[in-house]
């Protein structure tokens, strides 16, 4: 285990690809085992992605491009403007909503942050919002997208840990809820503070921006409605958001679409085949760690050492946070849940719980430099400096400091809802 | 020598990056055309094939091996680079690119490696005429796009060291293939 894991650090420190250290690293030791042999890892390998539940992936990323290409995204910032943008610092809930609707259509954080950065941050600016706040709010409001469904993070957590999907997409809600209040509290104090401005109020305004919003929202309807309706596996969740983002699409713009789906895919296949490799890897990690045993020992050194489920979840999230300052949110959880999901598991940890909390962490990890993925997505479609982004993110990983620890002490902020909605369909 | 390796590899990237990377592409929008299909035909038309799921998740899957030595070959699979940037930003611009050049080496080693290791495996699955879980589709097309995958890989990443060790040399080669071309997202 000493081995394995030096050389995994090493080769990581040094930059190689975290899919090769990982695999890299597992090879190394299975080529020196007596008893595993070489060829397995290449069926370790097929056989991990081979797998019905993880095609969901692709699915969501590319319905998020789709919906993105289709320009409901404008649509949505302007019923969020509509709804709330009246209040003093208005514009920035407005950012922070949208953040929120387009979050139940795109799984991806940075996607979305950098979806925002182009829309939200010129208005943001014309309406006299300070340079920090803007791209503040934009980076941390893209992470909430990690925790409303679909999620890209939730299902990759599900496909590795082979726990319910459904029950990880509705745990995600009053915790992404939560993050969303506790950010709007950071702007509730800042436009005390800084006077921001309000923008007028009208019926008119609100009844046009729903109706031509309308068909963004029918996307998380499908979705949600499929899966809690037991109707749809959340591939096929995945499948049907496609389907009605081609609709719409070919419907809205048939000239435009037609000539953007080709690149589309391009782009949704990259961001697939990244994820992939990487859950490939794990795949050869996971067979290496299953069959020496090692989550199992590590369990028992856990419990050996005193530490009870609470302690050890609080280490366990320093650790991730502390990752997150160097690895993306992706490479986290191939890196640690195979690791340590076991150990939870013996600790009497709910998996549905943990998952969450990772989440959570990883959400704030999108804004903690120097990685923060989300920190350079704004910054790179907004042109603010990376340290401008961060100084406005600040205020905002404090309060969702304040919704993990929540949600940490309060295991049922995740739990209750799942158990109502999950168990409600089988009563059916 | 240079103009040859060079123009051989110009051919390769344009194998990877408008054939194969297009072709991945549309199996991909296929495959999701047909798991749309597939949705309609069973909730609509209460019409089951019991090879669907595994059409599409082989089809996706398929697609996206092929695309592997795509992003191998513009780089963009996930690293961590802050210590390296912390040595660059520092000035050890000759230690970044030897770390650079073994990093390379070492994923040279481990594609070419995986590679030769996946053929008894695709043989075997050949032999056996192993099938997916509907007993319907044969395994080993997909195993051999995986196994196709990891050959271009080790290609890509031989050229990825030849760019890198004549950096170390102080030499600019394939100035058209950035050594960070980045992650699109």
């Amino acid at each position: 285990m000493g081995f394995i894991s030096t050389a995994l650090f090493g080769l990581l420190a040094i930059g190689a690809p975290i899919g090769v250290a990982l695999a890299g690293a597992a090879t190394l030791f299975i080529m020196y085992d007596p008893i595993l042999t070489p060829s397995t890892v290449f069926r370790a390998f097929f056989s991990f992605l081979d797998n019905y539940t993880l095609m969901a992936i692709p699915f969501f990323i590319f319905a998020g491009y789709l919906m993105e290409r289709t320009g409901l995204i404008d649509k949505l910032f302007m019923l969020a403007d509509a709804i709330i943008g009246w209040v003093p610092g208005g514009f920035a809930y407005a950012t922070l909503l949208a953040a929120v609707l387009f979050g139940a259509i795109s799984g991806s954080s940075t996607a979305m942050a950098a979806a925002m950065g182009m829309i939200a941050y010129p208005e943001l600016i014309k309406r006299g919002y300070p340079v920090w706040l803007s791209a503040g709010v934009i980076a941390c409001g893209g992470g909430i997208a990690i925790l409303i469904p679909p999620s890209i993070t939730l299902i990759l957590f599900g496909v590795l840990t082979e726990e319910s999907i459904v029950k990880l997409f509705f745990a995600g809600f009053i915790p992404g809820f939560m993050l969303a209040i506790s950010n709007a509290v950071v702007i509730l104090g800042v436009s005390f503070y800084l006077k921001l401005p309000a923008g007028t109020f009208s019926w008119k305004a609100l009844g046009k921006a729903a109706i031509e919003s309308m068909p963004a929202m029918m996307m998380p309807v499908i979705i949600l409605g499929g899966l809690y309706g037991g109707v749809f596996t959340p591939t096929e969740a995945g499948a049907a958001a496609c389907a009605y983002a081609l609709a719409y699409g070919f419907y809205k713009k048939p000239k435009i679409f037609i000539k953007e789906l080709l690149p589309v895919t391009f782009r949704a296949i990259n961001l697939t085949s990244i994820v992939f490799f990487l859950v490939g890897c794990v795949g050869v990690f996971q067979f290496l760690l299953a069959n020496k045993g090692w989550p199992q020992d590590i369990a028992e050194w856990v419990i050996n050492f005193g530490l009870t489920p609470m302690s050890f979840l609080f280490v366990l999230i320093l650790f991730l946070l502390v990752l997150s300052m160097f690895l993306n949110g992706v490479a986290i959880l191939v890196l640690t849940v195979p690791i340590f999901f076991p150990v939870s598991l013996s600790l009497g940890i709910d998996p549905i719980h943990l998952g969450i909390l990772f989440a959570i962490a990883i959400e704030m990890g999108g804004v903690i430099p120097p990685v923060g993925l989300n920190l350079f997505a704004v910054s790179g479609t907004t042109g603010v400096p990376v340290t401008k982004v961060m100084q406005g993110a600040i205020p905002f990983l404090i309060t969702d400091g304040v919704v993990l620890v929540l949600v940490l002490l309060f295991p049922i902020l995740a739990l209750w809802l799942p158990d109502v909605m999950v168990q409600s369909v089988f009563a059916k | 020598m240079e103009q040859f390796l060079d123009r051989t590899y110009r051919i390769i990237r344009f194998l990877l990056d408008q054939i194969i990377g297009n072709t991945a592409a549309i199996v991909m929008l296929g495959a999701t055309c047909f798991a749309i299909f597939e949705i309609i035909n069973r909730y609509i038309f209460g019409n089951v094939f019991q090879w669907g799921q595994d059409a599409v998740t082989y089809l996706i899957s398929g697609s996206v091996f092929l695309f592997f030595a795509v992003t191998q070959a513009r780089r963009s699979h996930l690293a961590v680079t802050a210590g390296t940037e912390l040595l660059k930003e520092k000035g050890f611009k000759k230690t970044v690119l030897a770390i650079r050049a073994a990093v390379t080496l070492m994923s040279l080693t481990m594609f070419t490696a995986y590679a030769l290791w996946g053929i008894p495996a695709v043989e075997r699955s050949m032999l056996m005429g192993r099938t997916s879980q509907s007993m319907v589709l044969l395994v080993w097309p997909f195993q051999l796009a995986l196994l196709a995958s990891f050959a271009l890989m080790a290609l890509v990443t031989a050229f990825h060291l030849y760019q890198d060790i004549q950096a170390m040399r102080g030499k600019k080669v394939f100035p058209w293939a950035p050594v960070e071309e980045g992650l699109e997202i």
